[in-house]
């Protein structure tokens, strides 16, 4: 692997490092527990 | 671009596209822990369809379709669905997998392709990455039953990507687009724009000479007709191409087609702006009419005129044959969820997935433009607008996905987005209802209830018309053991909805044995032919064959129940309710070995099942082993 390369992979690992930083700014809280549509049961 | 050229010219090519597809496979690695939401319960958790491989022929014909098989006017997409259920069962992890695995192809495939069309390093990592990372795709990759967008995609530029290279074997090549083609079609028609934005890349040809009308004769061909023999199968199948004619489910339907293209002309500058700009998005829009005098309607007719005058500048001469490839390729992508079809949403993020191929080429260029710009004026790096933008759109994309973790948070941010929402209104309380049955705490109840019927109503109030403010309602009163209103509630969802009546079926069922207002006998018999009507409308749901056998095994009808055990566990053998139901049977009759035999042949039962009812049916085996040791 030449230098070129690994510093275009570097590129990408610091997208995937600012990407999860950034991601949690971005996710919306909610003020329920996970549950699953259970609505098609019969009654 | 130079600059960046050079960068990247040392990069081998594998790793060149190992970069950009682990970044787009690890920016949606957290849906792997997603469950099963939105139509992901109908279309693969309850459609027993799949089970059996065996059936699949049926899709060949209208067999499958006559028996409300969902998706059934999508063969491929139903296929797929039946092969990964048989490779994956029903894990979550397994089926959100494939979606990421899905779409970081049609990732590798977009590269391909425009590699193949003679475009730069520099435009093909960017359009890749933009591509990958876009905001939009989070509920396309997010939502298991939304990979039909995907597979589409994959397929469809697959055959692009074979078309482009018929150089060699041009007949050859030509049949194997058209077989692809087939087959993206076949699971859905987004893709039906692709053969001519494929016919412009190579005429307009941006990145090189254009190739010879007589040259593109073979695969063009191939391409349509492949597109041709689906839209001729659906024709045969459905009777006419459009598959949600008649369901009630089309709000152009209800307010005339007009105001739903004013409408759609305001969606589509909304999703123009979604992808250069990742905000406003969500799980849930609410179809609406709109004027073609309205402001935001001129503006989005003014916004696509003068586009469509950009894209006439760019042409003549071959000024700006990219940027003209561009405008035409999104608007023909964009034409099967333009609403000039009948939908049944109006709008959804989903339905950009293919579309954005074009736009994220178009933005690449762009930014890699602008970056340009800004080396010339300030020495800043190139590709600094493409950086900004590749973490803006990532970040965004994991706000956009966490949405779809499951349906409570789904419908929750749903109603936030969209309060005016009556499908997210009534399914919340619908929700909200199914929590009662589990609430530890009885002073939780009233509250709980108070918040259901609340929004139920305001389902009412937004729509009306639709079967889910009713079916809300029905089981709002079931929940309240007041079995008249929860019926009649059920007989107007009833009514209402135009597919999936199987749901209202069932609860009508159950709700009729119970109306005092009937002698028993006549409630015995409604109860009957409505589980007759299920039965036959929809042989696939498990949750007919489920209930059919619960109240056969109320009503003393052991054979029957013991029948329609068997075939909901067919159906659905992750069922552990079903499972447990068969059992109980089996002690009802006293047949207390064969009883005790199927449970313990039953471990999977026996860990997904809550622990209180798994005791009590233990302790019922016991207990009919104890006082009966004589019984087989």
């Amino acid at each position: 692997m030449n230098r070129t390369t690994r510093k275009y992979l570097a590129l990408f690992v610091l997208f995937g490092l600012a990407i999860a930083a950034g991601g949690m700014a971005c996710i919306d809280t909610t003020n329920t527990l996970d549950r699953s549509d259970e609505t098609d049961g019969a009654t | 671009m130079q600059g960046s050229n050079d960068r990247w010219a040392a990069v081998p090519e594998r790793w060149l596209y190992a970069g950009v597809l682990l970044l787009t496979a690890f920016a949606f690695g957290s849906t792997l822990t997603f469950g099963f939401v939105y139509d992901d319960h109908w279309t693969l958790l309850g459609n027993g369809f799949l089970r059996d491989l065996g059936n699949l022929p049926m899709l060949a014909g209208p067999d499958a379709a006559q028996a409300n098989v969902p998706d059934a006017f999508r063969p491929t997409l139903v296929v797929f669905d039946a092969l990964t259920y048989h490779l994956l069962g029903l894990s979550p992890v397994g089926h959100h997998a494939v979606s990421v695995l899905l779409h970081v192809l049609v990732t590798a495939l977009l590269g391909r392709w425009l590699a193949a069309e003679g475009a730069p390093r520099p435009v093909l990592v960017t359009s890749m990455t933009l591509f990958g990372l876009l905001a939009i795709h989070g509920e396309a990759v997010a939502v298991v039953s939304y990979r039909e967008d995907l597979l589409a995609a994959a397929l469809g530029l697959g055959a692009v990507l074979l078309a482009s290279r018929s150089t060699t074997h041009p007949l050859r090549a030509a049949g194997a687009a058209g077989v692809l083609m087939m087959l993206a079609a076949g699971a859905k028609l987004s893709v039906a724009g692709l053969p001519l934005a494929w016919l412009l890349l190579r005429r307009l040809a941006p990145w090189r000479e254009p190739t010879p009308w007589r040259a593109l004769v073979a695969p063009s061909l191939g391409l349509l007709l492949g597109l041709a023999v689906v839209l001729a199968f659906r024709t045969v199948i459905l009777g006419g191409v459009d598959p949600y004619g008649d369901t009630g489910r089309v709000f152009a339907q209800r307010v005339g087609t007009g105001p739903v293209l004013a409408a759609s002309a305001q969606i589509h500058l909304a999703y123009l702006q979604q992808v250069v700009l990742p905000r406003g998005f969500s799980p849930e829009y609410v179809d609406y009419a709109a004027r073609w005098s309205d402001p935001a309607t001129v503006c989005a007719v003014a916004a696509a005129l003068g586009l469509l005058g950009i894209c006439a500048a760019a042409m003549r001469g071959r000024r700006a044959p990219l940027v003209a490839w561009v405008i035409l390729a999104t608007l023909l992508l964009a034409g099967p969820t333009s609403n000039l079809a009948p939908m049944p949403n109006m709008r959804a993020d989903r339905f950009v997935y293919l579309t954005s191929v074009p736009m994220c080429v178009g933005m690449a260029v762009g930014l890699l433009a602008v970056g340009r710009r800004l080396h010339a004026w300030r020495g800043l790096d190139p590709l600094a607008p493409w950086i900004a933008m590749v973490v803006l759109q990532g970040s965004v994309v994991q706000g956009v996905t966490a949405a779809y973790r499951s349906d409570s948070r789904l419908w929750q941010i749903a109603l936030r987005r969209a309060p005016q929402s009556a499908r997210a209104h009534a399914i919340l309380g619908e929700l909200l209802t199914a929590t009662l049955r589990d609430v530890p705490d009885p002073h939780d109840r009233p509250l709980l209830l108070v918040r259901a019927r609340t929004h139920c109503a305001l389902a009412h109030h937004y729509d009306e018309g639709s079967d889910l403010p009713h079916l809300c309602s029905a089981r709002l009163a079931a929940a309240e053991r007041d079995w008249t209103r929860s019926n009649d509630a059920f007989t107007a969802a009833l009514e209402r909805a135009g597919v999936r009546r199987d749901r209202a079926l069932v609860a009508l069922a159950s709700t009729s044995i119970d109306l005092e207002t009937l002698p028993y006998d006549a409630r015995v018999r409604r109860a009957y032919d409505v589980l007759a009507r299920a039965r036959r409308e929809y042989p696939f749901v498990a949750e007919v064959f489920a209930v059919s056998g619960r109240l056969r095994h109320r009503l003393g009808d052991a054979e029957g129940a013991a029948a329609d055990y068997a075939r909901a566990r067919d159906l659905h053998p992750e069922r552990w309710d079903v499972v447990m139901a068969g059992v109980e049977l089996q002690l009802d009759l006293g047949h207390t070995a064969a009883a005790a035999q199927t449970w313990a042949s039953s471990p999977d039962a026996q860990k997904k099942a809550p622990p209180g009812r798994v005791l009590d049916l233990e302790r019922r085996i016991d207990d009919a082993r104890r006082l009966s040791p004589t019984q087989p």
